[in-house]
């Protein structure tokens, strides 16, 4: 620890690339597994084009959210009511106005890393470790998660930065499956739906997207944080054209009605795929370490941004990260253990991908409407210097 | 903490994650299962009797398992383990109990149902396939003509494991255009499709003899008849745009016949609704050549060519009328998968009709059209 304060401090900021990595490998969680049923309940074949539409929402509210952010650099979200009554008689007031919003955040980040912890333990346990009990499996996960997310958010947005190409890996598999198995008709009908089916597909979506609030607590550490608005569009970009292959494989191989049974039709897919020769056979096993990964990065983001809130907003100091992430450890297991099956569980997923965008929704409005009334008072002296 | 410590709580963290997350509870040597080749399903009375074919490793040839000397082959490689129960699992549970190691399915790459429990219907027994994670999509469901315990019990001599015999010939079979390809992920879907139906390869099993005998129709879950070699052609034809097997057709006037061997085909659907009938007209280029020819007909004269087309077309026309009536009076099936058309083209007029009730009384038309582009290497 004393060698790193050492360093030059805008090199131990998050760069760019790094904060395009910590915004993929969030949204790309256990979500990748499954989301294609969901959104094929809901809309059939046009699936593949509602998921767009999905991601084009996120993508407002991303850019809207960054460029609300960027007005307060290097500030993350528990420390925004400090900014906000920084001139005025009472500086604790902010604090306390903004706790509920704080809390909003922290819960949803709490939440969010217990489902996936315990969706993927599901999808470990279903598919190739039927022995191993699921106590072990999560403990598992949720102990390297802490182990990382015990870090400062700058070595969390290194491991991001080094693991981001593994995640792309899965990606020629797709296309041979598609290739081989898939069938153009099960494409169709296409816009074959109303506005309340077209937004009831669009919700669905958003369980695909979820995880996209941790900017607010990322984007506090920055190196260029008026440069953001870029890496967090290419990211989001990113991840729906991934989605949108994936959709558009799963749609055409199994076609709706095959496809709403299928518990985890990603991994159906490899199933599908052979390369010829017989080298690739068995590829289940391969691709769930490499969606190892991709829900190790999720659980740790959020993790992360959780314990960064409660490290930021208590004024913690640096060396009690790890004891918080390590307090936290075993709540966060007991509720991951909650669900009883994975009906409660699909369910919370479900409601926590409808919950964000409102929440970040929530968020923009709030910055925004605080940022106007002390810009009234004070004369619009919004750029405050960093800390 | 002292940095030599922190070393060595961080060594004693890292040799324990080696040694407890090696696989978890779950490690199991390759050596440690009994790896199952094909399975075969029976009915019996009330439930079902499953038939699995096991290599065995130490038999096969490069194992080195008989010291260096050549390995055995057929029956003599491998083993047949078979249970009974009121379920799939249940017959499983009853090999398992025969089995030394733990029987592992995720290597069978073959599929043989009899043709009685088809005729029963599949849907028990492939929810009992369906849901466990190590089943492959990718292997092959084919029907046997009486029981398919046989079919693994057959010796042929020209594979070392007998299964790889009826696996190699169906994968000849698919690749020349002769046979369905449909695997069990094909299966699952038209099974889940509510405008598709499945068609599995039909083989019959005599002794020594293995032989593709045409194909098992099934409407949904349940098998409803079959067809023979001669209407599978037309069937791969309109179905899959599959080349199908030759053709023998008259030369004319003359005694004596032309056979054709079709090679490619480019197929063009179109459905209409008039009269209060579905109107499906379905047009086939067939391209390909002339592979044998026994009367004196000179085929570099462009007016005999014609005429050979001309047959085949009419042949061809005849026979695709022949399987569309089996189709709609006695099989009552959609076995050409126009309903999906309609699904995916016309989502309105699927909307409206009943296909079940509408696919018996459609007006489908089907119209080839042979191009013969070689005549082998005879010039005449």
């Amino acid at each position: 620890m004393q060698k790193e304060t050492s360093r030059s401090p805008d090199l131990d900021k998050i760069s760019p690339y790094q904060s395009f990595a910590i915004l993929f490998s969030t949204m790309l969680g256990v979500g990748v597994l499954s989301f294609q049923r969901e959104i094929a309940k809901e809309v059939g074949p046009d699936g593949i084009w509602t998921i767009l539409v999905g991601g084009v929402l996120i993508l407002a509210e991303v850019w809207l959210l960054t460029r609300v952010m960027e007005k307060y650099p290097h500030k993350n979200l528990a420390q925004f009511g400090e900014v906000f009554f920084k001139n005025r008689p009472r500086p604790w007031l902010g604090k306390l106005v903004f706790l509920p919003f704080a809390l909003l955040v922290a819960l949803f980040f709490f939440a969010a890393s217990a489902v996936v912890t315990r969706t993927f333990g599901e999808v470990l346990i279903s598919t190739v470790l039927f022995r191993t009990p699921l106590e072990v499996l999560m403990l598992g996960l949720l102990g390297v998660g802490a182990a990382v997310a015990g870090n400062r958010p700058q070595v969390i947005a290194r491991f991001n930065e080094f693991v981001f190409p593994i995640l792309l890996l899965p990606l020629p598999l797709y296309l041979v499956s598609f290739l081989q198995e898939g069938n153009l008709d099960n494409l169709f009908p296409l816009f074959h739906l109303n506005w309340v089916k077209l937004l009831k597909g669009v919700a669905a979506s958003t369980f695909a997207y979820a995880g996209f609030s941790v900017i607010v607590v990322y984007m506090g550490y920055y190196q260029q944080p008026k440069k953001a608005v870029k890496p967090h569009l290419w990211a989001i970009g990113s991840v729906t054209f991934l989605y949108w292959i994936q959709m558009v494989v799963a749609v055409g191989v199994f076609g709706r009605a095959e496809l709403v049974q299928l518990l985890w039709p990603t991994l159906d897919l490899l199933k599908v795929a052979a390369v010829p020769g017989m080298i690739l056979e068995r590829l289940e096993s391969g691709f769930l370490a490499i969606w190892m990964v991709a829900v190790f990065t999720t659980i740790i983001n959020l993790f992360g941004a959780l314990v960064d809130m409660v490290v930021t907003f208590f004024g913690m100091r640096e060396q009690h990260r790890k004891w918080v992430a390590l307090g936290l450890l075993p709540v966060l297991y007991y509720v991951s253990y909650w669900p009883a099956n994975l009906n409660t569980l699909f369910w919370w997923n479900k409601w926590i991908g409808r919950s964000e965008p409102l929440m970040g929704l929530v968020l923009i409005l709030t910055f925004l409407l605080f940022a106007m009334t002390k810009r009234g008072k004070k004369g619009g002296k919004q750029d405050v210097p960093s800390a | 903490m002292s940095l030599p410590l922190k070393r060595l709580l961080n060594l004693c963290v890292i040799t324990g994650c080696l040694v407890l997350m090696g696989g978890c509870w779950d490690a199991r040597e390759i050596e440690e299962r009994t790896s199952v080749a094909a399975m075969a399903l029976d009915k019996t009375g009330e439930g079902y009797e499953v038939t699995v074919q096991i290599p065995n490793p130490l038999k096969i040839v490069g194992s080195g398992g008989s010291g260096g000397g050549g390995g055995e082959g057929g029956q003599a490689a491998v083993q047949l383990l078979s249970g009974k129960g009121e379920t799939f699992s249940d017959a499983l549970d009853e090999i398992q109990f025969q089995s030394n190691q733990d029987l592992y399915l995720g290597g069978s790459r073959l599929i043989l149902i009899s043709e009685k429990l088809a005729k029963y219907g599949l849907h028990d027994i492939l929810d009992g396939l369906r849901r466990r994670p190590e089943i492959r999509r990718r292997q092959w469901p084919i029907v046997v003509k009486g029981k398919a315990q046989n079919a693994l019990q057959a010796n042929p001599k020209l594979e070392q494991i007998p299964m790889e015999y009826i696996l190699n010939m169906l994968e000849t079979g698919i690749r020349d255009g002769r046979f369905v390809r449909e695997g069990l992920n094909d299966l699952y879907v038209n099974l889940a499709n509510p405008a598709r139906q499945p068609a599995l390869n039909l083989i019959e099993v005599q002794k020594e003899q293995i032989t593709w005998i045409g194909t098992a129709i099934f409407n949904k879950e349940r098998m409803v008849g079959s067809l023979n070699r001669k209407e599978s052609g037309p069937l791969l034809r309109i179905r899959k745009g599959r080349s199908g097997e030759t053709m023998d057709v008259s030369c004319g006037k003359a005694p004596g016949k032309v056979t054709f061997r079709p090679k490619e085909l480019e197929k063009k659907i179109r459905i209409r609704e008039a009269e209060g009938r579905i109107k499906i007209r379905v047009d086939i280029d067939v391209r390909g050549s002339i592979v044998e020819k026994t009367c004196d007909l000179d085929l570099s004269d462009e007016k005999a060519l014609n005429q050979v087309k001309r047959t085949i077309k009419k042949m061809s026309d005849q026979r695709a009328d022949l399987l569309v009536e089996k189709a709609q009076k006695e099989l009552k099936t959609d076995i050409f998968n126009f309903g999906d058309k309609i699904r995916a083209y016309h989502p309105d007029l699927w909307g409206r009709i009943d296909w079940k009730k509408e696919f018996p009384r459609a007006d489908i038309d089907v119209h080839f059209n042979a191009i013969i582009r070689r005549t082998g290497i005879l010039a005449q």
